[in-house]
């Protein structure tokens, strides 16, 4: 991993022509096959991987990463739901079991010393416990520069994990999309020199191919 | 077998950018057309599945399905174009196998339905100039071209004013002027560096991408909406493809037919009449094999394909391939080679833009040119160039949490990223080439193919320049970081494939005549990438275009007069 490796990586998600999953869009079975645009959300992909509690307090953990401000957050987004789905679905079993063994702990270590819930915590409580596995975690290569999503970093610890699900589940769901990014997906026209003010926000979807 | 007693004027193999311009030049022309196409079938619009969709409805948020893609796309899901709203146009390598040399991997991208890679294309347009046709006789490496850019000028403009095609005049001999729409907006990072690079290197040209996207509506087809990932299929027809362009122009008329699932299996050829009397398919669902008949066959299945079913149709008279008496077919493989260099500008950051340009701009070759520098290798290359403002997806993996988290990652990065794609000219080589390798079957019992490519010395020292020369530019530019790469890209995966039926004077030396017309067997024409006697360094699609337009009026001509 060096920052060649995320410099290149840009031009895979950015530009044109030169630079440079499917559930519902099974390429061999044309007959089920329905257009994306109108098939299900991210979030609204059915899983059954947690219980009640557990969703509560995974909801706790997204909303910690990406509270609700002036804006909505992530439970707003339906974030949760989209992890739980990652976590079943898209993570390999090795992956899953990292997710899984790190949720349980920190569920395990807040009932031991608090007799609470996750989510029964004060925010600053929960906080204070993801910031600690961060700082735990802070030699793992998931924080290099070079780390842009190309590869999926395999071994990453539980709170790179899903701090990832968490900010890609958000930024890519609709109210993330729309109300803290700015979607125009019909712009009908390219103004190359349109003025970007201190506190815009990137368009939603930035891929030309 | 079953043999169909319809008798056409003319088939076409394949439906692809080449065989979409036979079907439309010959049904025009008042011939009874048969398109045979192996794949499915993919309707315009309808089946633009992935077409429009927002992120939150992409599976997995767009991140990429790898356990499906090891097992069913491990070559195609490396192609810069391929994710979860394109992959539906992609072959999956699982159910096209090809053979590579153990040493030397090739990637062989392909889209096996209708329209072929019409709608996954990158959809730059450039003409090759006096030069590009010149070089093989100039510098020894290939055989002769047997026409000049004199002869493909007039066809240039046919198919472009069909086409569309937007884009600057500049007028270098170079590379010469299409005819153009206007060309799109530049981001104002383009125009600070274009205004540098006008000031500190004069010997360099920026100009607007020439593509294949209506600025202006066109026959029924409506000027680019600006969406963006144009390879998920444009219902406005906005860009060319078979399905928005040539296929309608020739549906049309009248005289086409069209069948899908149809897997060209072999060229049955007669020796009495030294012609190809019927086409050999297998159905792909049905499994059975049928042949159709025309007086005239068209070969545009892409350039590796064609040459397998070439190499696969053997007779007495041609017992290592159909019209390989010069013993070339097969050989001479070329892809260019692609490097990509990128830096860090900190101009214009209080610009953005609106709308997602689906091109970039390109520098076309400035090197190994009458007056410009002289280099110590042959030929030369030109740079497709590609502005980015980074966004969330650059920085989601920053430390910390909350309020401030979810802002730093709300807004575009505070750099610009400008990127430089080379595409680098590739020696024609007898031994880069293609064979059938007979052990091994498809499931429709074909031979595959075995591909055998690696680029040479020449690539490689014009590779140290592009190197030097990308440096020079960004530097001119102003780039505040560089970063450059040594490494070539797989052969293959600039999916510019071209030779191993070529062109030429000389019957001993080459498949093809100026007309890309057999030299052995009158009646059989191939016009997509596998005519090319040598790559130029601009993408070809173009002249595939153009030489298929020429083919079909010199074929029909001579049809028409009993010749064929
Ligand atoms: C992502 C991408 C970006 C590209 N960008 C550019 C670009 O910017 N500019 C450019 O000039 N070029 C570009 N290309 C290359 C361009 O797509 C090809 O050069 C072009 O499509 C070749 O046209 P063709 O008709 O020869 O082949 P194709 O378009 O591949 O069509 C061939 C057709 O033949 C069919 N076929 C194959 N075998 C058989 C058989 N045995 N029987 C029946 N049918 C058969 C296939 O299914 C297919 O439909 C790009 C390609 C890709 C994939
Ligand atoms: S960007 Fe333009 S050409 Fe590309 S898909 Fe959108 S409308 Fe069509």
């Amino acid at each position: 991993m060096d920052r060649r490796f995320f410099l290149q990586a840009l031009t895979m998600l950015g530009g044109s022509y030169a630079t440079a999953a499917i559930a519902g869009l099974a390429g061999s079975s044309q007959a089920a096959a329905k257009p994306l645009a109108i098939g299900p959300s991210i979030d609204e992909l059915p899983s059954d991987l947690f219980s009640e509690q557990e969703r509560k307090d995974l909801s706790a953990m997204a909303e910690v990463i990406i509270p609700r401000t002036e804006s909505p957050g992530a439970i707003d987004a339906g974030v949760p739901k989209f992890i739980e789905y990652m976590v079943q679905n898209w993570l390999s079993e090795a992956e899953q079991q990292i997710f899984l063994e790190g949720f349980r702990a920190i569920q395990k270590y807040c009932l031991a010393d608090f007799s609470k819930s996750f989510s029964a915590l004060h925010p600053n409580q929960q906080l204070d416990i993801l910031e600690d596995l961060e700082d735990k975690a802070s030699d793992s290569p998931w924080y290099d520069f070079a780390n842009v999503q190309r590869q999926y970093i395999e071994d990453a610890p539980f709170i790179c994990q899903l701090k990832e699900l968490t900010i890609f589940g958000f930024y890519s769901s609709e109210v993330g999309a729309k109300q803290v990014l700015r979607h125009d997906p019909m712009p009908m026209q390219f103004d190359g020199e349109y003025a970007l003010g201190e506190e815009d926000s990137s368009w939603s979807m930035i891929r030309t191919m | 077998m079953q043999e169909n007693n319809k008798k056409y004027d003319a088939i076409v193999i394949g439906s692809g950018i080449s065989g979409g311009w036979a079907a439309k030049e010959l049904c025009e022309k008042g011939l009874k057309v048969l398109v045979l196409e192996r794949g499915r079938d993919i309707q315009h619009g309808v089946d633009y599945l992935g077409e429009h969709a927002p992120p939150w409805k992409i599976p997995f948020a767009n991140k990429a399905d790898r356990k499906r893609n090891v097992d069913d796309y491990p070559i195609q899901s490396q192609c810069y174009a391929f994710d979860a709203a394109t992959k539906a146009f992609f072959t999956k390598d699982s159910e096209a196998p090809y053979q590579q040399d153990e040493n030397k991997p090739y990637h062989w991208i392909r889209a096996n339905g209708v329209g072929g890679r019409s709608l996954i294309w990158g959809r730059q347009t450039y003409r090759w100039s006096e030069f590009d046709f010149k070089a093989n006789v100039e510098d020894g490496h290939g055989c002769e071209w047997p026409i000049g850019y004199d002869d493909l000028k007039d066809w240039y403009s046919y198919v472009e004013k069909f086409v569309g095609i937007s884009g600057a005049k500049e007028g270098l001999p170079e590379l010469p002027d299409s005819e153009f729409l206007p060309a799109m907006d530049m981001y104002t990072l383009e125009k600070t560096i274009k205004g540098r690079l006008d000031k500190y290197m004069p010997e360099v040209t920026m100009t607007m991408g020439r593509t294949a996207i209506l600025t202006e509506n066109l026959n029924g087809r409506a000027a680019c909406h600006y969406c963006g990932p144009c390879p998920r299929g444009c219902s406005t027809g906005s860009y060319f493809s078979s399905q928005s362009s040539t296929l309608p122009a020739a549906r049309a008329t009248g005289n086409l037919e069209l069948r899908s699932n149809s897997v060209v299996e072999k060229l049955i050829y007669d020796s009495n009449s030294n012609r190809v009397t019927a086409v050999q398919i297998i159905d792909a669902n049905s499994k059975e094999r049928l042949s159709f008949s025309a007086d005239l066959i068209f070969l545009c299945a892409s350039t590796l394909a064609s040459t397998q079913i070439l190499l696969n149709s053997k007779s007495q008279q041609f017992p290592n391939g159909l019209a390989n008496s010069s013993g070339t077919l097969g050989r001479y493989l070329m892809d260019h080679f692609k490097m990509q260099h990128v830096a860090v500008f900190a101009d214009n950051l209080d610009h953005y833009y609106k709308g997602f340009r689906p091109t970039g701009t390109y520098i076309p070759r400035f090197k190994n040119l009458p007056g410009k520098e002289q280099t110590d290798y042959l030929r030369g290359f030109g740079l497709q160039a590609d502005p980015v403002r980074p966004d969330w997806r650059f920085h989601f993996n920053q430390k910390g949490f909350g309020k401030s988290l979810k802002d730093n990652l709300r807004k575009p990065a505070p750099y610009w990223v400008w990127v430089l794609g080379a595409f680098g000219e590739c020696l024609p080589n007898a031994n880069n080439r293609v064979e059938l390798d007979e052990s091994k079957h498809d499931e429709f019992g074909i031979p595959q193919i075995k591909v055998s490519m690696s680029f040479g010395a020449n690539e490689h020292r014009m590779s140290k320049d592009i190197i030097k020369s990308s440096e020079k530019i960004f530097k001119a530019a102003g780039a505040v970081y560089i970063e450059t790469t040594d490494t070539l890209s797989v052969p293959g995966s600039a999916i510019h494939e071209m030779g191993t039926a070529r062109m030429g004077k000389d019957p001993k030396t080459s498949v093809l005549n100026a007309w890309n017309q057999s030299h052995d067997v009158p009646n059989l024409f191939v016009t997509d990438g596998a005519c090319m006697a040598s790559s130029s360094c601009v993408n070809p699609s173009l002249t595939y275009m153009a030489f298929t337009a020429r083919a079909c009026d010199y074929a029909v001509s001579q049809w028409q007069q009993g010749k064929i």
